[in-house]
């Protein structure tokens, strides 16, 4: 049963690969990163393990690596992949398969991917880096499988519990909330280990000593105990690992359970009372007014739309904290920008977003104008306070008014052109996104090459349009002067506005052009 | 009132080298019910795309109350209500919602698209869901609610594409009674469907097309000729399968 499952997945990817281009050219610029960077390490390692390096060192480089490979394996399923799609662990509820098999099947077939391929190299290096050693050699062969084995469990643990437990809105936003409270935790703590040693050269050892028993990098370490001959640490290292891996397999199973053998039924959502149309009674009761309308609720109600802003409130929180403990100030200041710039692509997908509902928008005869403008409005009443608060807040509190009016310029030049810039290419350059009620997280298929290339495109032409408001602000850097300041928010307004307008004008003529091809395209992501 | 509601003038759809719609010609007549059936794959999804401007035909014209849907597809489109098949709604927001949004999107003042709103959520008996988001929606409470947002701006002609497809009888017949005094009151409807008992039943005028290609059209007393209509279908498309038993297939 276990090897069915496992052909299945493999053809399920030839399948994927066959049906577009873009897959393969996607997950090979992903594999040829991930090699290039693996094979950097592996030559290290393999100078590393010589024999003539301190021990202390190839200790750290095991465990640094080690530890790094884990987080990887933590935080890819978490905020990239968003699970394992071709084998959603739902798709196999109708099939009677039986438990024991399901999880083997899925942990053995969770283990052909990319990453795998990546961790194999590492992990030939870390046998290489011991091979001074005999018994470090030996067991670093051995603990080779194990922990490929180990890295694909956690990484099944997380999905499947994910899918299982964390599939709502709700939950989701707790995720956020604890990942961004861990992030504040976190750096406090670094900052009092880093100020309690004089060097990070002397605090290096002390780390590592800490890491190599906890699951991050205990199995990395395994062989370093055997070198030195502490049998005893040893043991509890590798009692943390198969810890690790009785836990994965546990938590993998309760989920397993709680997908298939308990099917949640839908949750009830609240009934809102007659005539309470929300946003809809609010904007003008024109076809542009509708579309924004419309796009309001769903930047509250999708998952989708708010996703892509998570990270402003957590880069706002570490931009603070590192302005409150170290001193660091540019963070703070390029919130603002930086807010603009994402907000500015927050519509760079929304044709995309709307799935196979776009129909309503071709079958109503909805005009160009009416669709662009709709979408920019809505985005704008909420990005346009947003961003001036993120750029003239810090600007006010860390330097003068020429800062503020600059930090000012530099973000509404941002959004302005971002939202035209979007307004054009979210009609022109389609791409796959999660479709409505997936994980905002959640990659599609056969996605990462082709979004990836219109990204960069759009970004490409933001920055083309932003020169003249680069070139004001460095002039304003080196020479303080007051008509740069001026001047660059008066081109980045003026220009904005332009932009904004062609934009929308010329995403109009795309839309109206090409309506119906649109659509089919939307609809062969669906 | 002698320009057809509908007329398919040679429509032509391939995909690579397949034709998917060959040279479709169909007129629907003002005030008809016209039943437009097929079996799976017969190429039904794809003639009523291009009649409503979802996708563009290689060949042919589509021609609403006079106005050719490719050369002026914003008039053709106020005059005409669609209910596409296997597509999704905008189902984050609640029916009233989605209904006032297809009023607004069609440039309705807001009073009358309250009024009518209401009427329509009345009529198919969507009071009580009107406040619940469209995706806690049943499969018939769906198709009615999207039926709400194709009627909300009092079309001339409704092209329904399955709108029978997964809703239950109760259901089903509130659908047939709105449709019903729609035409009545000089409306026209094409609706597609396999479901032969149904089109008999409900319908003034069918259409058959199999394999991208009109096999008859006409009223129903004439298409089926004295024979109930799902006979006449068989007939027409021909058998598949040999009435061959299984042999494991017995208890």
């Amino acid at each position: 049963m276990a090897a069915t499952l496992i052909r299945l997945k493999l053809r399920l990817m030839a399948n994927d690969f066959g049906r577009s281009l873009w897959t393969i050219f996607g997950t090979a610029l992903v594999l040829i990163y991930g090699l290039g960077m693996a094979t950097i390490f592996l030559v290290i390692q393999i100078r590393m393990g010589d024999g003539n390096e301190s021990f202390q060192n190839v200790l750290s480089m095991s465990v640094l690596l080690g530890a790094a490979a884990f987080l990887f394996w933590i935080l890819i399923p978490v905020f990239v992949a968003g699970g394992d799609a071709l084998m959603d662990p739902r798709r196999f509820v109708t099939f009677a398969v039986p438990r024991r098999s399901l999880i083997l099947g899925l942990i053995l077939s969770a283990m052909i991917s990319v990453g795998s391929v990546i961790t194999v190299v590492w992990l030939i290096g870390q046998v290489m880096l011991w091979r001074w050693d005999l018994g470090a050699l030996a067991v670093a062969l051995l603990s080779l499988p194990l922990l490929l084995i180990t890295y694909s469990m956690v990484a099944q643990a997380i999905t499947t519990a994910m899918s299982a437990w964390f599939g709502g809105r709700r939950s989701r936003d707790v995720l956020a909330l604890l990942g961004m409270a861990a992030a504040v935790g976190a750096a406090p703590i670094v900052i009092t280990v880093m100020n309690a040693f004089e060097t990070f050269g002397e605090a290096l050892p002390v780390i590592v000593e800490v890491l190599s028993f906890t699951p991050l990098a205990a199995g990395p370490a395994l062989p370093a105990a055997v070198a030195e001959g502490d049998l005893l640490g040893a043991a509890a290292r590798l009692g943390v690992v198969l810890g690790t891996v009785l836990l994965a397999l546990l938590v993998i199973r309760a989920a397993l359970v709680s997908i298939t053998e308990r099917p949640a039924a839908a949750s009830r959502s609240r009934t809102a009372r007659r005539g309470a149309i929300g946003f809809f009674s609010l904007v003008p009761a024109k076809p542009w007014g509708a579309v924004a309308a419309r796009c309001l609720t769903y930047w509250l109600k999708d998952p989708r739309y708010g996703g892509s802003l998570i990270i402003v409130p957590v880069l706002a929180v570490v931009a603070v904290f590192m302005s409150a403990q170290v001193g660091t100030v540019w963070m703070l200041l390029a919130l603002g920008p930086f807010v603009a710039w994402v907000l500015g692509f927050g519509i760079a997908a929304d044709i995309s977003y709307d799935s196979t509902a776009f129909a309503q928008h071709v079958t109503a005869g909805v005009r160009g104008t009416d669709d662009r403008l709709g979408r920019a409005a809505a985005l704008l009443v909420f990005a346009l306070p947003l961003t001036l608060l993120a750029a003239g807040i810090p600007a006010a509190l860390e330097g003068g008014a020429g800062t503020v009016v600059v930090s000012v310029g530099l973000s509404l030049g941002m959004l302005l052109v971002g939202v035209g810039v979007s307004s054009v290419t979210s009609a022109r350059l389609l791409y796959p996104v999660p479709q409505p009620g997936d994980s905002p997280f959640a990659t599609p298929q056969g996605s990462a090459g082709r979004s990836l290339v219109m990204q960069s495109a759009s970004w490409l032409i933001m920055i083309g349009l932003m020169i003249p408001e680069l070139v004001l602000w460095i002039v304003w850097l080196i020479t303080s002067e007051t008509w740069a300041a001026a001047t660059l928010l008066l081109i980045a307004l003026g220009k904005g506005l332009l932009v904004l307008g062609w934009g929308i004008r010329m995403g109009a003529r795309v839309y109206d052009r090409r309506l119906p091809e649109i659509y089919q395209q939307v609809r062969s992501y669906a | 009132m002698d320009t057809p509601a509908l007329r398919l003038e040679g429509l032509t759809k391939r995909y690579g080298g397949q034709l998917a719609v060959a040279d479709l010609h169909l007129e629907v007549p003002r005030g008809s019910f016209y039943g437009f059936v097929g079996p799976n794959g017969a190429g039904k999804t794809t003639s009523l795309s291009m009649a409503t401007g979802l996708l563009r035909p290689d060949g042919g014209r589509a021609v609403v109350g006079g106005l050719d849907v490719w050369q002026d597809p914003i008039a053709a489109k106020q005059i005409m209500g669609v209910l596409a098949d296997g597509v999704l709604l905008f189902d984050k927001l609640t029916g009233e919602q989605l209904v006032t949004y297809a009023g607004l999107l069609r440039g309705m003042d807001r009073s009358t698209v309250a009024e009518r709103t209401e009427d329509l959520l009345r009529v198919l008996g969507l009071e009580e869901a009107a406040g619940k988001p469209v995706s806690d929606y049943s499969a018939g409470m769906t198709k009615k609610i999207a039926l709400a947002s194709a009627m909300v701006h009092a079309p001339e002609l409704l092209v329904l594409d399955e709108p029978f497809e997964a809703v239950d009888p109760v259901s089903a017949r509130t659908i047939r009674g709105l449709l019903d005094s729609f035409v009545a009151s000089g409306g026209t409807v094409i609706v597609s469907s396999h479901v032969m008992d149904l089109v008999q039943r409900m319908c003034s005028h069918v259409g058959i097309i199999a394999e991208g290609q009109l096999l008859a059209a006409g009223t129903v007393d004439e298409v089926r000729g004295g024979q109930d209509l799902e006979s006449r279908f068989v007939e027409l498309v021909g058998v598949e399968g040999g009435g061959e038993e299984l042999s494991w297939l017995r208890l």
